[in-house]
């Protein structure tokens, strides 16, 4: 029997003294695209950087693999789960293949040197992502969905069975938003890797996610999409007045 | 990464180019050397000229060595904290560890005549020295760091390092008041930047301390490069952020402070020097940036000493006079070169 990858229980987030969503319950199936959506504030970060340890749970249990996050030592865990964040790379001065390379940390060693095994695995995510013409390119050059992309394939390199990314297409159009999604998408079939993101993209997500997590203050609900939206969650997400949600077409429309 | 080859052709220029400073360093002073005889005296050992073997034994080698450790450890501590505060204006100066040195000497030169019957004369010796300046830059660095906690914006800490330099300076200026004149005297020389003070015990003792510095650093290359994601990302992939955020900083600690005690607090080289390495080996990879960093610093501070003992007259400058001198213009150079400051 095997364990989900992630097994999240009756987890509580927040900051400070502050919990912003509690009862927090789901399980991700291998190989699964999951997004994790909500309005603003609601603490889709927050999540993201307690499922990572950045941040420690308020209340309840993440599990990996069915053992408890607070168990891994730190490079166990960096082995089991990489994350995208907003923030962008303090030195932008490093090149697309350095940066992909510092993925492979958790695994090189004291000075951390990269063998042929890493060498080869970076080679192989380059490909994967077709990242060959920009990978000497210094991430100052890079325009947003390229140092998007290059940060995907870091977080790759690291090879773990979870992915987190916090917001991977905000700062994109509607092209690059699709091609990111798209490719996180085909990551999860070809590698059958856990991939969680964040994302105020909820029609695109309907459409792409193998489950979604619509996150709330309390009694979060969790689900494959056309389950949440027979559910009737998404009826009540914004008030009425400004937008309505479609379940027939899987839209938001603007009410007149 | 891509290129290794270019690498070690530009490691052996650059150790080449140092090689040669140094046998310029001692060959040109008051007294020209020639080359030829330097050669001589350190393979063969023949004593044909004491006048030239006492300067060469006694006094330029030892300076000439003192000036690579001071320009390499300096330029490597500058490194270390710019990475650390990912900060391209941090510096041993700038968040005040230089100044927390400064302190601990003024208070171990002149605090006797405050503290009488806590101080005692005749403890200051090149240990003691050294020891208060480790120390009183390992206080304020941890000082910084605390508030470095507590706040994330990186300019406002670059202030706070600043405002404590402020304290620091005020605190030396009060103890400056109360002492005596041969011993302001010995602190402002202090304060001048010397490398020619600096005995073969003293540079033992330095070459120690600054060693050991040395390997922590190395030891940190690894989450330095981490660090070059950011903390966040680091911590993700397995760095262990506080225990190698303290080893970074008592490194630093250990190598500015050592340096700052028996050289003086000498401006600019752990500023300027990680960028102009920056540029010349174009890569963010410690790996690389750790030993090109040292040799290029010491290759610069033996040059601007080349020039403080001005060749064919008795007078030597300060070298803080012409660390500043060099090192300032190529820090503005770079800033009008790359109007937006990338590294």
């Amino acid at each position: 029997m095997s364990y989900a990858p992630l097994d999240i229980q009756n987890l509580a987030i927040g900051y400070g003294n502050k919990i912003v969503a509690k009862n927090i319950n789901f399980k991700t199936n291998c190989g699964a695209l999951v997004g994790i959506v909500g309005t603003n504030g609601i603490g889709k970060s927050t999540l993201l950087k307690t499922l990572a340890n950045l941040q420690e749970a308020k209340e309840g249990n993440i599990l990996v693999n069915g053992i408890s996050i607070k168990k891994y030592n730190p490079i166990k865990l960096a082995q089991k789960i990489s994350i995208v964040l907003t923030e962008s790379v303090a030195f932008k001065n490093l090149t697309v293949y350095e940066l992909i390379g510092l993925g492979r940390q958790p695994y090189t060693n004291w000075i951390g040197t990269l063998t042929e095994v890493d060498k080869a695995k970076v080679s192989e995510i380059i490909q994967l992502l077709q990242l060959e013409e920009l990978k000497d390119k210094n991430c100052y050059m890079l325009s947003d969905g390229q140092l998007q992309r290059a940060m995907i394939a870091r977080a790759l390199a690291q090879d773990t069975t979870i992915i987190l990314l916090d917001e991977p297409t905000t700062h994109l159009d509607l092209h690059h938003k699709v091609q990111i999604l798209k490719l996180l998408k085909r990551i999860t079939e070809e590698t059958n890797k856990t991939i969680l993101y964040t994302s105020h993209e909820i029609e695109m997500s309907l459409q792409l996610c193998n489950q979604l997590l619509l996150l709330k203050e309390t009694n979060s609900s969790f689900g494959k999409p056309q389950e949440l939206i027979n559910q009737g969650v998404f009826n009540t997400l914004f008030p009425n007045d400004m937008v309505t949600f479609n379940p027939d077409s899987k839209t938001f429309k603007i009410t007149k | 990464m891509k290129a290794k080859i270019p690498y070690k052709f530009l490691f052996t220029i650059l150790l080449l180019v140092l090689v040669t400073a140094l046998l310029l360093n001692i060959s040109f002073g008051s007294v020209n050397i020639p080359i030829q005889y330097i050669f001589e005296s350190i393979f063969y050992s023949t004593v044909e000229n004491d006048s030239w073997h006492y300067i060469l034994w006694n006094y330029r080698l030892p300076k000439a060595l003192t000036a690579i450790v001071a320009g390499g450890g300096l330029a490597l501590s500058g490194l270390l904290m710019q990475t650390l505060f990912r900060n391209p204006l941090a510096g041993p100066f700038v968040l005040g560890i230089s100044s927390g040195a400064s302190l601990g000497v003024a208070i171990l030169i002149m605090g006797s005549s405050l503290f009488s019957g806590f101080f005692t004369y005749g403890i200051v010796n090149s240990f003691s020295l050294a020891l208060a300046a480790s120390f009183g830059s390992f206080l304020v660095l941890l000082v910084v760091l605390s508030v470095a906690f507590k706040i994330k914006d990186t300019m406002a800490l670059l202030i706070i390092g600043l405002m404590f330099g402020s304290i620091t300076a005020a605190f030396v200026s009060v103890l400056s008041y109360f002492t005596s004149s041969e011993e302001l005297q010995r602190y402002i020389f202090w304060t001048f930047g010397s490398l020619g003070d600096v005995s073969w015990s003293q540079l033992s003792v330095l070459v120690v301390i600054v060693f050991i510095g040395i390997i922590l650093c190395i030891a940190s290359i690894k989450s330095l490069n981490a660090f070059l994601l950011g903390e966040n990302y680091a911590q993700s992939m397995g760095v262990h952020i506080k225990k190698s955020r303290y080893l970074i900083i008592i490194a630093t600690a250990l190598i500015a402070g050592s340096i700052t005690a028996f050289a003086g607090p000498i401006a600019f080289v752990g500023l300027a020097i990680p960028h102009i390495t920056r540029q010349f080996f174009n890569t963010t990879n410690h790996y690389v940036l750790v030993p090109a960093v040292f040799l290029c610093g010491a290759l610069l501070m033996l040059i601007c000493d080349l020039i403080a003992q001005l060749p064919n007259s008795a007078n030597v400058l300060p070298i803080n006079v012409i660390t500043s001198f060099i090192g300032a213009p190529i820090v503005i150079w770079l800033l009008i070169r790359k109007q937006k400051m990338i590294f």
